[in-house]
């Protein structure tokens, strides 16, 4: 109990760290990593890497478990020819695409695993993700209305036959739940790397463990 | 693993869920590992055992009654 005060309070002068919460945003666990190396603390090297394994292990079998077609920033407001307005105030069109398709919302939060549907939302015309987390109804901006529905739709027949496959059940929406909790879960990992452990020992619990009172926490 | 019962994904999520939530509480393990066990039994005693308690009654015991 005592060597957990003398390291909690070896590290409550290290937080914030905005870099590790960076860092974790970048790639889950990255942050954690990056404190247990820096600081020699193999405790918080391995709970970074515990978090990579976990948060990446959701995520892609969640991918998997949706035919690798359940992470996308679709451009449908592009396609409505009418502005999105909410209590009058006009939405950007990501903002609005990000109404339409809240999942993407939460998936966005797993880092670069997810941000390929960003650049093929940004890029439609690109080659680099063509075939990972494309952008239903992404286009250049030569290309009209009509055509840019045509894609919509080809994107959400190709969904409904997956998700009407008799062997896909309920496997659809348990992958759309994966790919979402791991993102949510990592906005905790995050602040976790920027703020510390949340249960932190306080000085009161020090005092209790170190009852002479010459703990580390007052100097 | 992708053609397994949709059931048997169900409790790994509860175990990676608790992992995680109980690692961002704490740096010490043992202590980690104690809190993951406690927060996966009680989601399943809490919320998943009263949630199949409610949906077996209405699937099973309520249809005698009318």
């Amino acid at each position: 109990m005592a060597d957990n005060a003398t390291a909690s309070t070896a590290c409550r002068g290290r937080y914030p760290d905005i870099i590790a919460g960076l860092f974790s945003l970048i790639v889950p666990g990255l942050g954690q990593i990056w404190q247990g190396w820096r600081w020699h603390m193999p405790s918080r090297l391995l709970k970074g890497i515990v978090f990579f394994v976990v948060l990446h292990g959701m995520f892609f079998y969640g991918q998997a478990l949706g035919q690798w077609k359940n992470v996308f920033l679709p451009q449908y407001q592009q396609s409505l020819g009418e502005e999105f307005r909410v209590f009058r105030i006009r939405l950007p069109d990501w903002l609005a695409n990000v109404y339409w398709r809240p999942a993407y919302a939460l998936q966005f939060w797993m880092g670069v695993s997810a941000w390929p549907a960003v650049w093929n939302y940004c890029y439609p015309e690109s080659q680099l993700f063509a075939n990972y987390q494309p952008s239903p109804g992404a286009a250049g901006p030569a290309v009209g209305r009509w055509e840019r529905e045509m894609k919509i739709k080809e994107f959400h027949r190709e969904l409904n036959r997956i998700q009407l496959r008799p062997d896909m059940g309920k496997r659809w929406d348990l992958g759309l739940l994966y790919t979402m909790l791991a993102g949510v879960l990592n906005l905790l990992v995050i602040y976790e790397a920027y703020a510390g452990p949340f249960e932190r020992i306080t000085p009161r619990d020090q005092t209790s463990a170190n009852p002479t009172g010459n703990n580390a926490a007052s100097s | 693993m992708l053609n397994a019962s949709i059931y048997w994904h169900l409790p790994i999520l509860l175990i990676l869920v608790s992992l995680v939530y109980s690692a961002v509480r704490s740096d010490d393990w043992p202590t980690i590992l104690r809190s993951t066990i406690r927060w996966a039994l009680y989601m399943v005693l809490m919320f998943i055992a009263p949630v199949f308690l409610i949906l077996w009654f209405l699937a099973e015991i309520a249809p005698r009654w009318w």
